[in-house]
């Protein structure tokens, strides 16, 4: 009985024009995010240099006395999957600026031509939570509202049928007919990725897109109950559809799009004033007092050099959480929790940032620690790194190849990573669900299937 | 057969569409249901199928109360509503086979389903039609077919021949009393008191949610009926 | 007749759920959004004045012609609340003879985040991680489909309740009808429009520092003339398509896909699709030819020997010299003379490089936005973000601007070019020449106070600054609300046409409606 159903209901949509709107909307628009990602990527990883070139001639020799005043400038790497979910990440800093001994600065280096281009970018996450979201709308409003006006639905109920047994085909319907058109979709942008072949994906990408999947089926399954409720409570699909669309228009559009807004009105960061004061306060906390050697002079400069870092580390961090506390504002929009959970299921956004300033860190702890070591093994020099200053006796004026250290490897966070970030948000769609699911059955069990009195 | 017990509902807004109804339908009898618009005749028919639960009082399908095991009654009652609308994108004979899964009977084949479409009357050109052309007797007949093929023993219709031509609803009444014989219990609610003196072996009549006159067939002439019914309405 | 039509509609409407609930949203989301940015375009007005203070000092301080640089700071547009407009426009301009400005100038990095900073306000350029909302947003997205909510079962459900046969029946025409009812509808949507204007001209009241100007008020009129003519548009797409779907829920879902095809996938599909086509042509290797080039010219130059120096090189092409033996001052001068034509055929020569670039991408942009009109909702951004001045167009017309500007400065400091005071005033003040005598008095000054003293000497701040009261200034007339409504002529009439052409196609199919 129940698969007589399913069958039919998802017959019904799949033979209806609004199903295939939905279809052929959703593998246009997936596939040309794909392409033109592809595109772009192909084009940004040729210009893209292996290591921080201030450092590393062309050669692919470091010039070891250059190095204590040199500044270098390393540039975030886009991430395969950014055409999953990487719209958000486009607006943050991508560059950091470092010395051997201290991040300095992180900021955002916008491409020529972007002012005038308004450039626009398209990711999967986008077209799941509106298009997608609004296709489950779409499928399910007058699902009940509109049999029961017809009078399929009395009698469908007619026979031994548990009410609970109906709602759940009806939603298992909805659902099969909107993951064969998200399916679809991904397998089609897919090969003709592997077509165009300037992107590869490895195997771990393979399963983060199949962990994205699995996400935007759990999210779309959030809003297949919420058309299957706008449906039941009412008798007039017109209502049903007006009521869909009132929750949508909120909780895609107003909800998230608040937080930006919000966020900056709460949570404290400090002035950049505040900033230059802890700077500053930082050199009065490492003095350099009078009768000091030149050693010593270098010690003091560096380990403020390792204040500065951290305290830029911090207001990172702060700032980061004042992201994170606009983000968690609108977590009462299962679309913003979706896009989250995307963003950090693939390893863009957030996760993203943070793991590419870790990666620049550690990048630097050891060209750093090469130039010690390469310094070491030059008895001509006194082994005293002393920062922003060079030339001098203090240090090697050799050249050497630093080895593998000198090329920057930029990894995406890990699988487990990117797991731990989601977790949280993972449960919160799940939370959706279950209330939306039991809103749903609980209306649908208690309500009256039969018309109105006056027959 | 189909039974009620002091059948009561009241709806939220205090209207009382039902008052203490009492029916007894024995297998092979048909019970024609007569009554105004309002009347109460079809919430009496929604809830002996639960799409509504009454205030008080029962309603037994095979001695199987209703409310408490609707599961359980549903498979002993077919439903033919109104104005019978399927599934419009489908053809009658996926509307069929679909409602016909759901009462449980699977395995049945297209012959058998053709073999039914064409004992209703329904024309042959129409099996494989979509079931949005066809014509409200076309609709009747394929809802009927429906409950046939259920092969439930009680039959509770409401309103069937409304809307239909007279040679469709002469051959929808010769069906109806084909199922009698075959020893089902139909419960028919409807305004045709021509077809209902024809057909009925019992006729009864509700206003306002009372069944003011139940009547045997025998007790009945033909003129006897129109005047007993416009007399009781009139009284108001 | 007409009249009792257009009465009808709107108490209707006014008394719906959809409408108070929209009504609603409306508000409380302009509102919000409305203080936010109005208190953005304070604080940054109040930057630009702070930096146009500064900068006006700075002119009483140039110590050399070579340095001598102007700025231009472009004022925040207080109708930046309706739109923010193109991300990361330049607020100043720096002039100076070596550098042509243009728009695709790399601006360098943008939202720095490093050893703190000058302001007392919090910033965090992260929150850029959130979509930037602003009125058009909330008119051009929410209050759109708030509209649609309005007029989709304008026919088809008055056909269903049976009230369209009835109205119809009276000796009133169709068009009659469909008119009352498109009007009625604007007048409805035309509701939650003034009260949101109305709470933004309130929150410009509540901040002191803003003066309503003429300019504004306009802009603010001509903003809420188009909004609704947007707004309209949507009422005469969904009227159409009421006409034309049997069950209203049915319009609804295709008025929405509709609107969706409208407002996301055309604006970002298709805007992300020329993505492909976008022009990435390396510059760099052009420019570095350019500077090649010019490197190898300013080496044929003969260099003063034997100069002795004490002072700073600006990287920007000027010099600043504080102290200089007098043998090297003339073959110097020479040498800036020679040098300084190079540098402006370099500017030039890379302004073309940029120019020939910014040619191309605006080829492209233009390809692009024309597929991008097929939209309502682009258009009327485009329109919106042009009289708020806050769009791309009037920021290149500001540079046309500023490059003439920059011709009139070269031509005031060409001359200079021929004296000593292009790189140094030490002919001013003697005692810093690098002579002999001077040198045995600096070792007696450094024995007896040590070294500090020289420091005393050899200082920029006992040098007065040069006087540039002929200077030309930089007087740059930004763009106007006419200049700036030029440039979006043909948005403003595809958008008239479009709703002039739903209204004409919604009246024939009135006329053929069938009213059971």
């Amino acid at each position: 009985m129940f698969w007589t159903i399913i069958r039919r209901e998802f017959l019904d949509h799949v033979m209806n024009f609004r199903f295939f709107a939905i279809f052929a909307l959703t593998i246009i628009l997936m596939t040309v995010s794909v392409v033109v990602f592809s595109a772009n990527y192909e084009k940004t990883m040729k210009e893209r240099r292996p290591w921080v070139t201030s450092y590393v001639n062309d050669d692919g020799k470091t010039e070891l006395y250059m190095a204590p005043c040199t500044f270098g400038v390393i540039g975030r790497t886009p991430t395969v999957l950014s055409f999953c979910s990487g719209m958000a990440e486009k607006e943050l800093p991508n560059q950091a600026g470092i010395e051997l001994n201290r991040l300095n600065s992180i900021s955002k280096n916008p491409k020529i031509g972007e002012l005038i281009s308004d450039s626009k970018f398209l990711d999967w996450a986008f077209i799941v939570s509106v298009i997608l979201s609004f296709a489950a709308g779409l499928l399910t409003y007058k699902s009940v509202s509109g049999e029961r006006r017809d009078g399929t639905l009395t009698l469908v109920l007619s026979n031994p049928l548990p009410r609970s047994v109906l709602l759940l085909a009806k939603y298992s319907a909805a659902m099969l007919a909107l993951t064969l058109a998200l399916l679809s979709a991904i397998i089609f942008s897919l090969i003709t990725l592997q077509v165009i072949g300037s992107v590869s994906l490895a195997g771990d990408d393979f399963l983060k897109i199949l962990l994205f999947t699995c996400i935007s089926l759990l999210f779309l399954s959030i809003f297949v109950f919420l058309g299957l409720i706008c449906s039941v409570f009412t008798q007039s699909p017109l209502i049903s559809a007006v009521t869909f669309l009132f929750n949508w228009i909120i909780l895609v559009f107003v909800i998230p799009n608040m937080g930006g807004i919000v966020a900056g009105m709460i949570g404290r960061i400090d002035t950049p004033l505040q900033v230059s004061q802890k700077t500053e306060a930082i050199d009065t906390k490492y003095p350099m007092l009078p009768g000091m050697t030149f050693s010593d002079e270098a010690q003091v400069r560096l380990e403020r050099k390792g204040a500065q870092e951290r305290l830029l580390m911090e207001y990172i961090q702060s700032l980061m959480q004042q992201v994170n506390v606009g983000r968690d504002i609108t977590r009462i929009s299962p679309a913003s929790t979706f896009s989250y959970a995307a963003e950090s299921i693939t390893g863009n956004g957030t996760i993203r940032f943070t793991n590419y300033l870790n990666n620049v860190k550690r990048y630097r702890e050891n060209i750093f620690q090469a130039v010690l070591g390469a310094d070491k093994k030059d008895t001509a020099s006194q082994h005293i790194y002393m920062p922003n200053s060079c030339g001098g006796d203090n240090f090697s004026k050799e050249t050497v190849d630093l080895g593998n250290v000198k090329e920057f490897q930029d990894p995406p966070p890990t699988s487990k990573e990117s797991l731990d970030a989601t977790v949280k948000d993972i449960a919160a769609l799940v939370l959706f669900n279950m209330i939306f699911f039991t809103l749903a059955f609980w209306i649908f069990t208690r309500m009256d299937v039969a018309p109105a009195p006056g027959a | 057969m189909i039974q009620a017990v002091d059948l009561t509902k009241r709806y939220e807004d205090d209207l009382l569409a039902l008052d203490h109804l009492n029916l007894n339908i024995p297998p092979g009898q048909i019970y024609a249901l007569l009554g105004a618009n309002g009347a109460g005749k079809t919430t009496t028919i929604n809830l002996f199928f639960n799409f509504i639960e009454p205030t008080s009082g029962t309603a037994f399908i095979n001695k199987i109360d209703c409310t408490k095991n609707p599961l359980d009654a549903k498979k002993y009652a077919a439903y033919v509503s109104e104005n019978v609308m399927l599934y419009g994108n489908f053809t009658a004979r996926q509307n069929l086979d679909f409602f016909t899964k759901l009462a449980g009977r699977k395995n049945l084949k297209k012959e058998d389903y053709h073999m039914v479409m064409r004992e209703v009357g329904l024309p042959e050109r129409a099996f494989e039609q979509r079931v949005k052309t066809f014509s409200k007797g076309m609709r009747q007949k394929l809802g009927i077919a429906i409950a046939i093929l259920k092969q439930a023993p009680a039959l509770l219709l409401d309103e069937p021949t409304s809307g239909l031509d007279p040679k469709a609803a002469a051959d929808f009444i010769e069906l109806l009393l084909k199922l009698k014989n075959e020893g089902k219990a139909i419960l028919m609610s409807t305004h045709d008191i021509f077809r209902a003196k024809e057909i009925a072996d019992r006729v009864g009549i509700m206003k306002e949610g009372v069944l003011i006159m139940e009547k045997t067939k025998e007790d009945l002439g033909y003129e006897d009926l129109e005047k007993l019914y416009l007399k009781y309405m009139e009284v108001s | 007749m007409i009249k009792d039509i257009i009465r009808k509609e709107l108490l209707v409407n006014i008394f719906s759920y959809r409408f108070l609930i929209g009504l609603v949203v409306v508000i409380v989301m302009m509102g919000i959004v409305g203080y936010v940015l109005v208190e953005d375009y304070v604080f940054r007005n109040q930057t630009h004045i702070s930096n146009v203070q500064q900068h006006t000092d700075q002119l009483k301080n140039f110590k050399v012609y070579s340095t001598v640089k102007t700025v231009v700071d472009i004022p925040p547009s207080p109708l930046s609340v309706f739109c923010r407009g193109a991300k990361d426009v330049p607020t100043s301009i720096e002039i100076t003879s070596y550098q042509i400005p243009s728009v695709v100038d790399n601006q360098g990095t943008t939202d720095f985040i490093g050893g703190g900073g000058e302001s007392n306000r919090p910033y965090n350029p992260l929150l850029r991680i959130f979509t930037p909302i602003d009125l058009a947003f909330v008119i051009g997205i929410i209050l759109s489909l708030f509209a649609i909510l309005l007029v989709f079962d304008s026919f088809s459900g008055e056909r269903e309740q049976g009230t369209l046969r009835l109205m119809l029946s009276t000796s009133i025409g169709r068009i009659q009808v469909l008119l009352g009812k498109f009007i009625g509808a604007l007048i409805t949507i035309a509701i939650p429009l003034t009260i949101g204007f109305l709470e933004i001209l309130l929150i410009w009241n509540f901040f002191p520092d803003i003066s309503l100007s003429s300019d504004i008020l306009i802009g603010t009129i001509l903003i809420y003339f188009f909004s609704l003519v947007f707004l309209a548009g949507f009422l005469a797409l969904g009227l159409l398509i009421s006409l034309f779907t049997r069950e209203s829920s049915t319009g609804l879902m295709y008025l929405l896909l509709a609107w969706v095809l409208v407002a996301i996938v055309i604006p970002e599909g298709i805007g992300y699709l020329a993505e492909y086509n976008f022009p990435k042509e390396s510059t760099k290797d052009l420019l570095s030819t350019i500077d090649k080039q010019y490197s190898e010219a300013v080496k044929k130059v003969p260099q003063p020997h034997n100069m002795m120096i004490w002072g700073s090189m600006d990287y920007e092409g000027g010099e600043e010299i504080l102290g200089i033996n007098p043998e090297a001052i003339e073959p110097r001068v020479e040498y800036h003379k020679a040098t300084y034509s190079l540098k402006l055929q370099r500017a030039e020569d890379r302004n073309r490089v940029m120019e020939n670039y910014a040619d191309r991408l605006d080829d492209w942009k233009n390809t692009r936005d024309a597929l991008l009109r097929t939209s309502l909702y682009v258009m009327y951004k485009n329109i919106v973000t042009a009289i708020s001045g806050t769009d791309i167009e009037t920021y290149e017309t500001t540079i046309q601007r500023v490059k003439r500007y920059r011709e009139s400065l070269v031509e005031y400091l060409r001359p200079k070019v021929a004296s000593a005071q292009w790189f140094t005033r030490v002919l001013e003040h003697p005692e810093m020449l690098m002579t002999k005598e001077n040198e045995k008095k600096w070792d007696e000054l450094k024995a007896k106070e040590g070294a500090e003293a020289l420091y005393k000497i050899f200082t920029w701040d006992r040098i007065p600054p040069l006087n540039v009261s002929d200077m030309p200034l930089p007087d740059i007339e930004f763009p106007g609300i006419t200049e700036r409504l030029s440039s979006i002529m043909i948005d403003i009439a595809i958008l008239f046409s479009t709703i002039i052409a739903f209204l004409l196609l919604a009246c024939w199919r009135a006329a053929y409606y069938k009213v059971n």
